[in-house]
């Protein structure tokens, strides 16, 4: 039974795969936009039935005209639910990368082709909240913001989201499973174990720094702040303390270094390790460490900056993946 | 979505719409109604003021009770039309006390569409068309604001006017070519309001109350486009011929009636035939109007023995019929059946005995002679034709006869019958209306209340049934003029209606308004009211000559086809891509293949593109590079964006597409 669901899933995605693939941009248009009456649609429709019998008992031409008036009304609410759809362009806007297992914020840009406007749309992704946006003529772009809960690491596939409006009359429920690329990473899920201490020349991982480091760096005392330092080494009890600005000077030269290697975590798995590597990076980063990474295939030189923390991460988030 | 709450926005729409779909309705809703519908709207509001709050349960519980007992008992349990009305429309007010999902507004403005719907049962007038503009424009605009998330810059009203007027086209083409059939089934529910006419039973007094309306009777089409002269139109609809001493009533002698084709009509080479279209007013009986010497043409009218049209059913509805009169036709002129004749000459035993006196004393053997020796009278002696007579005793014939002296019709025929009668000569009162004023800017005639009229017929051997008119001979100028002629200046027509249009023909610039807007009336009624199978079927073979309904069915599928197409059409031209300039267009074109190879990239210029689809399918590389070269120099070096550079240009970008298509991708979609 599930597996027949599941077969059944497997051969709508494939289908929507083709008739909707996935795009970091997307114009809706015939193919890709699905229009059928709603619950309400059906029941106008019923009342339009009874109507146009009242109007054939009593022999009531205006009744007649009512009927028939209300019922092209329906047919034009038809085109003006598709036209509040199609033209619509939707962009991948820019996320930013977050750990697997937390939620990451989409932006999706919507822009009208022309002078036209799209009015009262609902957008959501299968277990995400919904969204309500409108894009109004001659406007600027509007970004709805989307939400999901990651589950993997690496490259985001994000799934479908839905598009949907029932926009003028709520007679019928247009709406369209759009599958938005984005170009953002998703770090593996840390999981924070004690630094390890490889045994041998080759694979030790943490040099200057004692095992029961507190992530403190050899500490020279206090100077005064110079544009430039980190935030990090500022001295804020003692700038609460009302002594200024003051920074903690660190001998960064031969101050605590380490290297993490892959080989330190055998024989775990791997999604495993690269949690692991994770926390560590992130723990050695908040150190304020220099800190190296070896991967199979990949080698990050020691370093301590924003940037190295972010090479790092995606280094982690893309191991056995191909690069973007 | 459905449990959504109504934007604020759409309240007050939603209000103005159920309020304005009651308009209809003023004509019989009770008065608690009204304050029914003032006092849950008026909550509603206070409501979206954010005053009060919403009603307990207990509170609309007591109020569903207490509407239902106030229906039940103001239309004393009998289920009419106007009860049904009256639940639907205290379904749909009261629901205003608990509108606040999207769900509500929904079963709000349904029922408020039905409301609409069913207030074209009591009023159909050319002002209900115009009233219910309006009302389906706010129905739909607070079904649009409804749907309004709040942050849209488009407004419900004016969307709904497109909606509106885009519709009308589609909603004409049903309306003509939708096949128009028979009632399906008997409808149980009518109307119990008490329709302004002709009663099957009349007291002296009763026409003169008829006099005081001015609504309408009928109205007269005349094939020649000519009417008759206004002395020969009586249009008969009752014989009166049944007299208890006080009214008279129809016998039931004649109840029968013979439908075509085994029915009379006049025959086709008859000189002197009439021909002509009537469309009637509802009058919940089943006669018809007619001519003297009148055929039944039209299947549903039958003929009865005395020479009148029946319906088959009574008329709830505004009908049209076709008919033909022959009026100078004799009828029974060859004889009476024994009931007819003993009917015909019967009086109550006793009273008015002045009056059989009279007729005893001067009949002589003929019947004419008597009929006009009657008529003679009336005109010679001071009789006064007035609406108010005064009031008669126990043997009313002889107190007006002798005495008063003053009388309407109903008065005249009635005498001139009990006189008849007494002199042995079969008699009965017509009841009907006389004359109509004739448009003659459009060709209609259009018989009002006022025109209602009693004459006379009575028989003759040889001759068959002739007819007479007692009123004629004391008031002429009624029958030549009208009613508001022949009432003296004391007597004021239309007293009880002081502002009718019809009292005020002397000044002309009014009376011409009130021509015109009576012509447009009379359209109204001819091409809409009436619009039914019959004058569907004229107009379908006047226009495109068809023939059957299979022909209209398939005339209506086509139309909707058409205007689907159309509609597609105008999407479509909508919809369609419009470009900057011609190399815009070359260049979007290419990207739309391009993407066929999986290279798309919003944010990178039109040379690293290439570049990428030049490693993407190497077999294009030479071809990509060439047109990078161009590309570049067209962009950035060139001076002219347009003429030869820019043709360049767009014939090697359109050339590159077509070869693209020809390589086969390789590239696949990521699978997820």
């Amino acid at each position: 039974m599930s597996g027949w669901r599941g077969a059944l899933r497997q051969r709508w995605q494939r289908w929507m795969e083709r008739r909707i693939p996935a795009a970091q941009q997307l114009t809706l248009g015939h193919r890709s936009i699905f229009i059928f009456p709603s619950v309400i649609g059906w029941l106008f429709a019923a009342l339009l039935l009874v109507m146009l019998l009242t109007a054939i008992n009593y022999q009531n031409s205006l009744i007649y005209g009512l009927v028939f008036w209300l019922f092209s009304m329906g047919i034009t609410a038809m085109h003006f639910s598709f036209g509040n759809l199609s033209g619509l362009t939707l962009t991948a806007g820019h996320a930013l990368p977050v750990f697997a297992g937390e939620t990451i914020e989409l932006p999706v840009r919507l822009t009208s082709d022309k002078a036209k406007a799209h009015q009262s749309l609902l957008l959501r992704y299968p277990d995400g909240p919904e969204v309500v946006a409108d894009v109004n003529a001659d406007a600027d772009d509007t970004v709805a913001t989307l939400s999901i809960v990651t589950q993997r690491r690496g490259h985001l596939d994000a799934g479908r989201f839905l598009l949907e409006s029932r926009y003028p009359l709520g007679l019928f429920r247009v709406w369209s499973w759009i599958r938005l690329r984005y170009p953002v990473v998703v770090y593996p899920q840390p999981v924070w174990i004690p630094f390890r201490f490889a045994q041998g020349s080759e694979g030790e991982w943490l040099e200057g720094a004692t095992s029961d480091s507190s992530g403190e760096q050899d500490f020279h005392g206090l100077r005064s702040y110079q544009a430039g330092d980190s935030m990090r080494q500022i001295a804020w009890k003692q700038y609460a303390r009302g002594r200024g600005l003051v920074s903690k000077d660190f001998d960064s030269d031969d101050g605590a270094s380490c290297w993490f290697d892959w080989e330190a975590l055998a024989p775990l798995p791997i999604e495993e390790r690269l949690s692991h590597l994770t926390a560590w990076v992130l723990k050695a980063h908040q150190n304020g460490w220099q800190y190296g990474l070896r991967l199979p295939g990949h080698t990050l030189p020691q370093h301590h900056s924003e940037l190295h923390l972010e090479a790092c991460l995606q280094t982690l988030a893309l191991f056995g993946q191909e690069p973007i | 979505m459905i449990t959504h709450s109504i934007p604020r926005a759409a309240t007050p729409w939603l209000l103005a719409a159920t309020a304005a779909s009651l308009v209809l309705h003023a004509s019989h809703l009770p008065i608690w109604m009204w304050g029914l519908a003032a006092l849950t709207a008026g909550w509603r509001w206070m409501v979206h003021l954010g005053r009060w709050s919403y009603p307990g349960k207990v509170l609309k519980m007591i109020a569903v009770a207490l509407a239902v007992a106030a229906v039940g008992s103001t239309f004393g349990g009998r289920f009419s039309l106007e009860a049904a009305s009256a639940f639907l429309i205290a379904a749909c007010v009261l629901k205003l006390l608990e509108m606040r999902t999207l769900r509500d507004a929904y079963v709000v403005i349904f029922m408020a569409f039905y409301t609409l719907a069913a207030g074209f049962l009591y009023e159909q007038e050319l002002t209900a068309g115009l009233v219910a503009l309006p009302t389906v424009w706010l129905m739909t605009t607070a079904l649009i604001a409804a749907h309004h998330t709040g942050h849209g810059s488009q407004r419900a009203s004016g969307v709904a006017l497109r909606l509106l007027a885009v519709s009308l086209p589609v909603m004409l083409v049903l309306y003509f070519l939708f096949p128009r059939i028979g009632p399906l089934w008997n409808v149980g529910l009518q109307s119990n309001q008490a329709r302004t006419g002709l009663s099957a039973s009349m007291a002296p007094g009763d026409i003169a109350n008829l006099s005081q309306s001015d609504e309408l009777a009928f109205r007269v089409t005349f094939e020649s486009g000519e009417p008759l002269p206004r002395q020969q139109l009586y249009w008969r609809a009752l014989t009166l011929d049944a007299y208890d001493g006080r009214s008279w009533q129809p016998s039931g002698l004649f109840d029968a009636a013979v439908y075509p084709p085994q029915a009379w009509r006049p025959p086709a080479q008859a000189s002197g035939a009439v021909r002509y279209e009537i469309i009637q007013e509802p009058t919940d009986q089943k006669w018809l109007f007619a001519l003297r010497g009148v055929g039944a043409v039209d299947p549903r009218t039958g003929l009865t023995a005395d020479d009148r049209l029946l319906h088959r059913t009574p008329v709830h509805q505004r009908i049209r019929y076709q008919v033909e009169s022959l009026p100078d036709v004799s009828i029974a002129e060859q004889g009476l059946s024994r009931a007819v004749w003993r009917q015909s000459t019967r009086l109550p035993a006793r009273g008015n005995d002045r009056a059989r006196q009279w007729a005893e004393q001067r009949f002589t053997g003929d019947a004419s002679a008597f009929a006009n020796l009657i008529m003679q009278h009336f005109r010679q002696q001071p009789y006064y034709y007035t609406l108010q007579p005064p009031a008669l005793g126990a043997d009313d014939i002889d107190a007006f006869l002798f005495e008063t002296r003053q009388g309407f019709c109903a008065h005249y025929a009635g005498a001139t019958v009990f006189m008849l009668r007494a002199a042995g000569i079969p008699a009965r009162v017509v009841a009907g209306y006389q004359g109509g004023e004739w448009n003659a800017e459009a060709g209609y005639l259009t018989v009002r209340q006022f025109d209602a009229h009693a004459w006379v017929e009575y028989w003759q051997p040889e001759k068959g049934w002739l007819s007479i008119d007692p009123t004629a001979a004391v008031a002429p100028e009624r029958i030549e003029l009208g009613l508001r002629d022949a009432l003296s200046t004391e007597e004021e027509f239309l007293a009880d209606s002081p502002l009718s249009p019809h009292r005020f023909t002397g000044v002309s610039w009014l009376n011409q308004m009130r021509m015109q807007f009576d012509q447009l009336n009379y359209y109204w009624h001819r091409f809409v009211l009436s619009y039914d199978k019959g004058r569907q079927q004229q107009l379908m073979q006047y226009w495109i000559g068809m023939q059957s309904y299979k022909d209209l069915l398939y005339l209506l599928a086509g139309s909707i086809a058409a205007l689907f197409l159309v509609g597609a059409v105008w999407l479509w031209w909508q919809n369609r891509p419009r470009y900057r300039n011609r190399f815009v267009r070359s260049w979007t074109q290419l990207q739309q293949a391009m993407k066929r190879h999986g290279i798309e990239s919003p944010g990178q210029t039109p040379d690293e593109q290439l570049q990428q689809l030049a490693e993407a399918v190497p077999g294009c590389a030479n071809e990509i590079g060439a047109v990078r070269q161009l590309l570049q120099h067209y962009l950035y070096v060139a001076d002219a964006p347009e003429g030869q550079a820019q043709q360049q240009v767009i014939t090697r970008l359109n050339r590159l597409r077509r070869q693209l298509a020809r390589h086969k991708s390789n590239h696949h979609p990521p699978r997820s």
